[in-house]
């Protein structure tokens, strides 16, 4: 009979900072995610995403004991963005808008993370959605759409957007309203695209 | 009135991120205000369409290992004492290679000019050697005669040897320099040194500029030959000539001496060099252990 405990992500990073590694492997599982999307939308290439969240997770835990309470999430995804802009300035790679290289890129996902069944025609169309929605993403300057990522599809704060890219409020603000207006002219261009039912009210009232 | 709310305000709105106040000063206009409210709706559904989207799986887990992590820590460690180092070392070779470099350029920017200034100084008590050697000096780069007006140096005793020279622009200098000068006899004297002959000099060259380094050229021998018999030697140009032209002439060495005997101090050559040489070396050496330093882990 496993107990699964309840989550308690300070219990955990304060464990970790104590050097239990199976502690900070926990706080990776649970992030892992958000680092590997953050990295592949900063980078536009998965391979270089995938060494950039594996270094992120090394270069946080030799750094766990700089971490001096607040966000946690925040704190990493700050590494993570760190370590994404030295890959940019080693390779002076810059992000594509090569998204349909991907292709069905969850063919190739964790095989753990997945449940393998066979995919709903709902899911099908949120793929073509988040095809069309990377697409558009990848053309907005890279300060907007990483604000956007974060509140939008990771669910930051404000207050930790502002962490993360170490940024005033008020900044953050305008930047996620420049990039929703952004996004909202690129949706609109690319309205027949997009899956009827995901179709902007705005376009069809227009 | 709704024409005060901008994006900012109405992404903060949609956000739930507006103060109660201002919340509340928006949700009248927006009661009120069909344009207000389709903006606002504008950007709820790009939230909406963007909350919607699942992100993408990573294609592995990045667990770390304490393999991992030792071997990341490890590497950190010993690097910085030979950081140190190699920055001290560094510094050590840029400093000795400016201090290098400084010293050449000192010695070649002062070499020539140095020649001619160093001459001076020791041979203060014979003044028909200085002049002749501001007659080198000047004449080297004026015409013969303007060279010959302007060889009248600014000390006051050299005033009317100036004045005897304007009128007759073939006089010789043994003749300003006799009339001058308390030792005018032993300049007077015949002599074998030729370069003091102006005249054959100026007769020969007129404007030409061969003329000119003819007298130049002349002029610089007894120079040279007037040194080795006790002058205090300034430079190593002179001590070149002391050695190569011991027994020229004899009789004019005795001519330009003072009284005092003086043993030729050679300006040492091997000491700016030897410095430079040595901190030349010396920056070698420090480049090569910072590179060896490098090469370390």
């Amino acid at each position: 009979m496993a107990i699964t405990p309840p989550w308690d992500e300070q219990a955990l990073v304060q464990s970790a900072q104590r050097g239990n590694l199976e502690a900070f492997n926990a706080l990776i599982l649970h992030y892992q995610t958000q680092v590997y999307n953050l990295a592949l939308h900063l980078l536009g290439d998965a391979a270089a995403a995938d060494d950039a969240a594996q270094e992120a997770f090394i270069s946080a835990y030799k750094a766990l004991a700089k971490f001096r309470g607040g966000s946690f999430r925040a704190w990493l995804l700050r590494i993570v963005s760190n370590a994404c802009y030295d890959e940019m300035r080693r390779h002076k790679r810059h992000p594509t808008t090569s998204w349909d290289d991907f292709g069905d890129m969850d063919d190739e996902a964790n095989p753990h993370l997945t449940d393998g069944g066979p995919l709903p025609e709902q899911t099908l169309q949120q793929y073509e959605l988040r095809a069309l929605l990377e697409r558009a993403l990848a053309k907005l300057p890279e300060d907007q759409r990483m604000t956007l990522l974060l509140v939008d599809q990771f669910g930051f704060s404000y207050q930790e957007v502002a962490e993360t890219m170490h940024v005033r409020l008020g900044t953050v603000k305008s930047r996620l309203a420049r990039a929703r207006l952004a996004m909202q002219s690129l949706l609109q261009e690319e309205g027949e695209l997009l899956p009827g039912r995901y179709r902007l009210n705005s376009e069809t009232e227009t | 009135m709704n024409a005060t709310w901008n994006d900012v305000d109405i992404s903060a709105y949609v956000d739930g991120q507006l103060d109660p106040a201002t919340q509340s000063r928006f949700e009248t206009d927006l009661a009120t205000d069909p344009t207000l409210r389709q903006r606002v709706d504008a950007v709820r559904e790009v939230v909406t369409l963007m909350r919607s989207v699942p992100l993408r799986e990573p294609p592995r887990n990045y667990l770390l290992t304490p393999a991992m992590v030792a071997q990341s820590v490890k590497r950190v460690a010993p690097r910085r004492p030979p950081l140190l180092m190699m920055r001290l070392a560094t510094s050590l070779a840029a400093l000795a290679f400016v201090v290098t470099v400084g010293l050449n350029l000192m010695r070649q920017g002062i070499s020539p000019m140095a020649m001619v200034m160093e001459q001076q100084q020791p041979t203060v008590e014979t003044q028909e050697v200085v002049v002749v050697t501001q007659q080198v000096e000047l004449l080297s780069a004026a015409p013969t005669e303007m060279a010959v007006e302007m060889a009248a140096p600014a000390p006051a005793e050299e005033q009317s040897m100036k004045k005897s020279l304007a009128p007759a622009e073939t006089q010789s200098v043994e003749k300003y320099v006799e009339a001058e000068t308390p030792r005018a006899e032993l300049v007077a004297q015949p002599t074998p040194i030729p370069a003091i002959q102006v005249p054959e000099a100026e007769a020969g060259a007129s404007s030409a500029e061969d003329g000119i380094t003819v007298e130049a050229e002349r002029v610089m021998q007894p120079t040279a030959t007037l040194l080795p018999a006790g002058t205090p030697v300034a430079n190593d140009a002179y001590a070149e000539t002391d050695i190569q032209q011991p027994t020229e002439a004899p009789g004019a060495l005795t001519y330009g001496l003072t009284s005092e005997p003086q043993k030729p101090v050679r300006k040492s050559a091997v000491s700016p060099w030897g410095i430079s040489g040595i901190l030349g070396i010396v920056t070698l050496c420090l480049a090569g252990v910072t590179y060896y330093l490098s090469r370390r882990r």
